[in-house]
């Protein structure tokens, strides 16, 4: 939180045993750092919010709200999603500790604790958060010194045949706001990314070449889809010029565990074929990319089978403004144009939605991407 | 017992240490009170929260006995069963007067 260091770091204790709060109150009040108590969860959640404590230590087992109930809602909320949470549990609760870990907690320290070992998890953590805040503040300086925007390459679905999908891109002339971008992430993991940028303007095309840059940087194994967006939208905070920002779509996809995570950033829901059942559409609601250092994406996590196929798509394909139609109304009215796809080989299956789609009107009013992937 | 090896055991002074055992002792008082409540309703699961908690404090204080004595209460309170649990409170009051012996003593 706190990149001065003139500020003494805070900690928010919550434990609902007053004498173990009180422990780690004088352990960590006499190496200079300002402690915030709660002793029940509903308050530690009003104080973390309040205060935004550098780090929170937690207990899970605590009467009405939980340990764990605390963290999901603490991430849940963008003003206290980033704070690292370390929890305290028993010596011999595995489960417990990898039910804390998936909710996002940073680590954990068994109990009874020793009040050193407390100290010296909390500055090791705190160290993290720091580095990894300076990483992005570093990451943000070196892209303010691209002076030449470049063209962004766009890949071919030739040279990623693993990564199976096909793609309709069409940028107007005097626009280029969509781009898309596929990334390998590992042998058996793929990140799927489309955006489209405001405006149209030479701006866009300097986004365009940030973003993919950012995309090969922060989408690898050691984060997650949500770290990897939150990493770039901080970024991209810091770099954009002010009102810019991008809608995204990024779809994750691990075929080793057939597992589907989709981070949405205020784009038009992705379209799910199941291989046999009806088109529907992917609703998860999400801030926009680039524009609140505390922004929240629509999250989402689905099991795959083999023959899926997921669209994800720019605003053009689904608006007009000369019709009026948005893509809260539009995705909706596509849907029954996706049946009977499911036969049509999945290379071809973009532009088959296209001629659809558009028919014979030459010329769409917007720049379009068209990605279908096929598990 | 002596407080002064305990506290630098915890890497805390002696005075912060004698402070946090005053503070065990009306919070383990208070949690005994619960564990009897419990036990007039024949409620083990509360008992064994209160027990849960005495266990907690007195194990980060280095108090092994009072703790493994509470772990037991607690192991048997969720298993449902309150047997013996006014020996185990005799016991935990015996503790807790000699803490305060010590204390007295200085």
């Amino acid at each position: 939180m706190t990149s001065e260091n003139i500020e003494p770091y805070a900690v928010l204790a919550v434990d609902d045993n007053l004498l173990n709060l009180k422990l780690i109150e004088k352990t960590l009040t006499k190496e200079g750092y300002i402690i915030h108590t709660a002793d029940n969860g509903p308050d530690a959640r009003k104080m973390a919010a309040h205060r935004k404590p550098d780090l929170i230590l937690l207990d899970i087992e605590m009467p009405g709200e939980s340990g764990f109930d605390v963290i999901e809602k603490l991430k849940d909320d963008a003003t206290t999603a980033a704070i690292p949470v370390l929890f305290l549990t028993g010596v011999s609760e595995v489960d417990a500790k990898l039910k804390g870990f998936e909710l996002g907690a940073v680590d954990y320290i068994t109990k009874p604790f020793h009040p050193q070992e407390v100290l010296a998890r909390v500055r090791i953590h705190l160290k993290l958060s720091i580095a990894t805040n300076s990483l992005i503040q570093n990451q943000a300086g070196k892209l303010r010194q691209v002076t030449e925007a470049q063209a962004a390459m766009l890949p071919q679905p030739e040279d990623f045949p693993h990564a199976r999908f096909s793609v309709y891109y069409k940028a107007l002339e005097e626009a280029g706001g969509d781009f898309y971008d596929i990334l390998d992430i590992s042998q058996n993991i793929t990140g799927y990314f489309v955006a489209d940028s405001s405006g149209h303007d030479i701006e866009t095309s300097y986004m365009t070449a940030s973003v993919k840059a950012l995309l090969a940087q922060n989408c690898s194994p050691i984060y997650s889809p949500g770290e990897s967006m939150k990493m770039i939208n901080d970024v991209l905070v810091e770099i954009l010029p002010q009102g810019k920002y991008l809608t995204a779509c990024y779809l994750h996809l691990n075929r080793s565990t057939r597992t589907l995570t989709i981070v949405n950033a205020g784009h038009p829901p992705v379209v799910c074929m199941k291989k046999g059942s009806a088109p529907f559409l992917i609703k998860t609601e999400g801030d926009i990319l680039g524009m609140f250092s505390d922004a929240n994406f629509g999250f989402k996590k689905i099991p795959v089978s083999e023959g899926d196929r997921f669209f994800i798509y720019s605003d053009g394909l689904v608006e007009s403004a000369e019709n009026k139609i948005t893509w809260a109304t539009g995705s909706d009215s596509l849907l029954p144009l996706y049946e009977g796809l499911e036969n049509v080989p999945f290379e071809q299956v973009p532009d088959t939605l296209i001629g659809k789609i558009f028919g014979d009107q030459p010329n769409p009013e917007d720049d379009i991407v068209l990605l279908c992937i096929e598990v | 017992m002596d407080f002064e090896d305990l506290a630098s055991r915890l890497g805390i002074d002696k005075e912060d240490f004698v402070e946090l055992v005053e503070l065990f002792i009306t919070t383990s008082r208070s949690d005994m009170e619960k564990i009897r409540q419990g036990m007039q309703g024949k409620n083990a699961s509360d008992a064994a929260s209160a027990a849960h908690s005495i266990k907690g404090a007195a194990g980060n204080l280095g108090f092994e006995q009072m703790a493994d004595l509470a772990k037991t209460m607690e192991f048997e309170g969720k298993a449902g069963s309150l047997d013996g649990f006014d020996d185990y409170l005799t016991e935990l009051e015996t503790h807790l007067k000699q803490l305060e012996k010590v204390l007295a003593e200085g």
